[in-house]
């Protein structure tokens, strides 16, 4: 495990990275082996003796610490794929077939899975660093944050032909303005759905289904989805403001919302609201498109789910396949994501999770009864008016985690 | 006995010809480890505490005391007491629950001691995300327990208390048992054939003498249960929130390493109080050893 | 026992017969809340889909259906038994169940070592050594386990910069980690019992002529066994379970609760009930063989037996 060049390590005072990037560079004409960035760099209780003020620029400098992967194309396919993903997002078929490929079977490729329960978890790996991963798969928040932060390997499109296949709408994104640092893996929308035996009312926008928790919470469940950067965004957006603002003002605004439904909100949480909805245990709540869709096919019989794709602003979201810069085998890993760009893996892909994979070739391939759903096939009527979520700056962040965390104590 | 009590009152300073303490190098192992293992680590937390952010992934060292500011605010003041009372409710609840277990185990069991040990642990060695799901699934609201029994606590505090009681339990039986399985219950009959009621003979011997072991387990369970995070989440709903959950928001969430650092030791300051009065209690203690 | 007359005999005997029948009571209670969870769990690695996952479903393995797909598995939808092949099968979790065994295992010989030597000496040392040693113990015990996950991931990272052959962020890392927290532990519940156990048959065996590690091996040892076993015992327990530090300084390894816990994410199959099943299945059957063996023993080697002296 060789620590990249240009990783800014998590100890390193802002203020003096130019300097080691100057001086390493120097050392690598002559040696290769970065003795004097480490010398200058120490663990944290050294540190504390250097007494270093707080003179931080803000944004990283891009421009010479972009790596760029022109030197990929012509290097030989890795016989490793080290794959950190979220459990069970991906069919177990498609690792098979992908290592059953004649070049990676001639490679003799095997691959490895590590798991992870949230983005956070993601980040503060990879930001601890030290990390052997090829293939990731934040969401686009967090695919922001590494683009900013310089982690992601700017991917060779050479290695990867079959991106031709993807609707072009989604080569480039809010989250990764030049395209070149992900590619979408699939995508998906926050919604809610309510039980309509108890609810009898026809609530459009998000902000009608935070009105209605307060007044149904007493005949059952209600559940919102977790997580500061779920919870702060949706409810600025209900109130029609901007899911990426840093506004104090704003924030404010959302704070007050937010505590003044409390008392509506039963439960918090994005895992086990599905098999729970299903049950017929929660009669309002929020929920992606794709796990909504299941509840409402899970109570087919009873009929009693009514799914709301939200007029006006919600979220959209994505997962994205992305190569982090200290990653051992990048041709493995563009090779990786070249076959899941291929029509028949998107249609197995789809299948298995029901979540929309933006490759028209492979969707017209799919079954009527998922393509006509609008739970899966998400009109852009709809998502044309829903905004991505992003970790703008670390003052936004923690300013929805201190609002979340308010929230959350009630 | 005598010879102890000579030994200790002299404080250290007479010495009988031969001395039954272990030579003090067995203890260089575990010091060498804490120093790298431990102490390492908490040098970075407490640099990072010190730290200003400057960028996602980015912090710049100095002496910037402003986290330790930000720390006394009054939500987290707020959330920090709720979680003292849930760790304390539910440290107590494992002792109602464990004490007697432990104590049935140490007088009552001979052959089959060590199995009611294991037997006890043996649930452990699944997982306790199984375990706290399978608890969800009987406290289940629309499950037999609230249908038939009427016991509805999901998502309150109660299912909270049960579940920590249920995965602290084991942590608590432990060094009780281990402190009541050397006791010397003619002892007590002795003082029950002298007259004494049960009960204060309980209190006077077994208690006393057993106490290191409950005070042990008690802290071994309240200090981490404050600590807790997971299993409130997953049986309250994400209804409740802890300080474990604030220090893991910050961490992971908010990824502010500083203000996380600052929390984490603030909640160690606060937390090292209860662990000064272990020290006294066990000390004052030894005395009485058998 | 010292015999005072037979009324008094009589009333203490019927009221030892009470209390001891109160706390058996008592520990059957307890023991039933242990293991109803565990029961619920072993009962719905056999549960089938639900109902409206079959009805769309045209192959023969109830199992096969996607995970995503499987519907409400928290009611009883029918009994079927190819959960425990799916997870047998398994590519990620037999291994992981290993990883964390292996882990555990290594981490609780550590632990209680560690433990046991400081318990040793700390216990009779004076106050100025003991309590500071104390303090540091206690710190390993109050620090939340996500913070010390979080630096020790920073320093896992950082120290193959300056030692090395410091193997890097894997098993070995999440082996160091918890040994922290296991040593503790294993150093309070043996001092626990060893405080409480006075040293006056150490002192007869030094009187008696025996040298210092004699005596430990033969007087102190056997009867501090238990609480050694029970130390083991604990933190073998306490690491195989450990979500928080492993998901941190793991690396590219995967220990069980990690595989579990993102697995929970999408909805637990009941698959890996069938694994926790097994394993409980497993455990139950070695402590067994292990009774039976023990007991066998037990009758013919009686010398093995410590003399019941009390020199109260």
């Amino acid at each position: 495990m060789t620590d990249r060049p240009d990783h800014l390590n998590l100890l390193a005072p802002r203020e003096t990275k130019p300097k080691l990037d100057r001086l390493h560079r120097d050392i690598m004409a002559a040696v290769g082996h970065p003795l004097s960035r480490r010398s200058a760099l120490g663990i944290g209780g050294l540190m504390l003796l250097t007494a270093c003020g707080s003179t931080s620029t803000g944004q990283k400098p891009t421009g010479d610490t972009t790596a760029s992967s022109d030197a990929l194309s012509g290097k030989p396919l890795e016989n490793h794929l080290e794959i950190f993903n979220w459990s069970e997002y991906d069919d177990p078929s498609t690792y098979k077939k992908f290592m059953a490929l004649p070049d990676e079977a001639k490679a003799g490729l095997k691959i490895h899975e590590t798991y992870y329960s949230s983005n956070d978890e993601l980040l503060a790996k990879l930001n601890a660093g030290g990390t052997t991963y090829d293939i990731i798969a934040p969401s686009q928040n967090a695919v922001a944050q590494l683009v900013q932060t310089n982690k992601l390997l700017k991917m060779d499109q050479t290695l990867l032909p079959n991106k031709k296949n993807l609707d072009p709408k989604f080569l480039k994104a809010s989250y990764d303005p030049t395209g070149e640092y992900h590619v979408i893996k699939d995508y998906g929308i926050t919604m809610f759905y309510f039980n309509n035996t108890i609810i009898t009312e026809n609530p459009q926008t998000m902000h009608d289904f935070y009105e209605l928790l307060p007044r149904y919470v007493d005949k059952g469940r209600t559940n919102l989805l977790d997580g500061a950067e779920e919870v702060v965004p949706l409810a600025l957006m209900a109130l029609g403001l901007d899911a990426n603002t840093d506004s104090q003002d704003d924030f404010s605004k959302a704070t007050d919302f937010l505590m003044g439904i409390r008392k509506g909100v039963t439960t918090i949480s994005a895992s086990s609201y599905i098999d729970d909805a299903i049950a017929g245990k929660i009669i309002l709540g929020q929920g992606w498109n794709g796990d909504v869709r299941r509840i409402v096919q899970g109570r087919k019989k009873q009929g009693d789910i009514t799914a709301v794709l939200p007029h006006e602003k919600s979220e959209i979201w994505s997962d994205n396949w992305c190569i982090p810069k200290t990653a051992p085998h990048p041709v493995a890993a563009h090779a990786w994501i070249n076959w899941l760009l291929t029509p028949s893996t998107a249609v197995t892909e789809m299948e298995y999770h029901n979540y929309g994979i933006p490759i028209p070739s492979a969707l017209s391939k799919l079954p009527p009864e998922l393509t006509n759903d609008p739970l899966f096939n998400v009109p852009a009527s709809y998502t044309d008016n829903y905004q991505y979520i992003l970790n703008v700056s670390p003052q936004v962040v923690q300013e929805r985690t201190k609002i979340y965390t308010q929230f959350r104590a009630g | 006995m005598a010879a102890t009590e000579e030994t200790l009152e002299a404080g250290g300073r007479r010495r009988r010809t031969f001395s039954p303490r272990y030579p003090a190098w067995l203890t260089s192992p575990s010091l060498i480890y804490y120093a790298v293992f431990f102490l390492g680590p908490l040098a970075i937390l407490v640099a990072f505490s010190l730290a200003t952010q400057t960028g996602f992934d980015s912090i710049s060292y100095g002496f910037d005391t402003s986290q330790y500011h930000l720390v006394v605010d009054s939500l987290y003041v707020k959330i920090f007491g709720r979680t003292l009372l849930m760790a304390g409710g539910g440290s107590l609840l494992t002792i109602v629950v464990g004490y007697p277990i432990a104590y049935w185990m140490a007088r009552y069991l001979s052959t089959y001691k060590m199995l009611a040990l294991l037997l006890i642990l043996v649930p452990f060695w699944t997982s306790f995300l199984i375990r706290t799901y399978a608890l969800k699934i009987i406290l289940d609201p629309h499950g037999y327990l609230a249908k038939y029994l009427g016991i509805d606590i999901m998502y309150t505090k109660w299912a909270v208390a049960l579940g920590l009681v249920y995965n602290y339990l084991p942590l608590f039986i432990i060094p009780v048992f281990a402190s009541l399985e050397r006791m010397d219950w003619s002892l007590v009959e002795a003082a029950t054939d002298l007259g004494a009621k049960p009960f204060n003979a309980f209190r006077q011997i077994t208690l006393r003498l057993t106490l290191p072991g409950v005070v042990t387990g008690a802290l071994l369970v309240f200090i981490p249960m404050s600590g807790e995070y997971i299993i409130p989440n997953i049986l309250s709903g994400g209804n409740y929130e802890f300080v474990g959950n604030v220090i893991g928001d910050q961490f992971a969430s908010a990824q502010n390493q500083p203000f996380g650092s600052a929390l984490s030791i603030s909640l160690m300051i606060a937390l090292s109080g209860f662990v000064a009065l272990y020290i006294l209690v066990a000390t004052k203690e030894e005395r009485f050893g058998a | 026992m010292p015999s005072v007359g037979g009324a008094a005999t009589i009333r203490r005997g019927r009221r030892a017969f009470t209390a001891k029948r109160a706390f058996t009571a008592w520990a059957i209670g307890v023991f039933a809340f242990l293991y109803l969870p565990i029961a619920v769990m072993a009962l719905f690695a056999f549960n089938k889909p639900s109902p409206a996952a079959l009805e769309g479903f045209t192959g023969s393995n109830v199992c096969d259906i996607p995970p995503s797909q499987l519907g409400n598995l928290t009611v009883w939808n029918g009994f079927t038994t190819c959960w425990f092949d799916v997870g047998l099968h398994d590519p990620t979790y037999i291994p992981a169940i290993l990883t964390s065994a292996r882990i555990a295992g290594a981490a609780a010989i550590v632990s209680t070592l560690l433990g046991l030597g400081a318990a040793l000496a700390l216990a009779r040392m004076n106050k100025l050594v003991r309590v500071p040693f104390d303090s540091l113990v206690y710190l390993t015990l109050v620090v939340p386990e996500i913070v010390i996950a979080v630096a020790s991931l920073i320093f896992f990272v950082q120290l193959p910069h300056y030692v090395p052959f410091f193997p890097p962020l894997g098993s070995w890392t999440v082996f160091f980690g918890q040994v922290v927290f296991g040593s503790s532990l294993s150093m309070l519940v043996i001092r626990a019992r060893f405080v409480g156990m006075g040293d006056s048959l150490e002192e007869a065996g030094y009187d008696l002529g025996s040298g210092r590690l004699a005596t430990f091996r033969q007087i102190t040892l056997p009867r501090l066994l238990p609480a050694i076993v029970s130390a083991a015992l604990l933190t073998f327990t306490f690491s195989f379970d450990d979500y928080v530090l492993p998901a941190f300084t793991n690396g590219t390894t995967n220990t069980w609760p990690i595989v579990l816990y993102s697995a929970v994410r999408f909805g637990i199959t009941p698959a890996v009930n069938a694994l926790a099943t097994l394993m409980l299945v497993a455990t139950i059957i070695v402590i067994a063989v292990t009774g039976l063996v023990l007991r066998r023993s037990r009758v013919t080697a009686t010398v093995a037996q410590e003399p019941d002296l009390t020199l109260a």
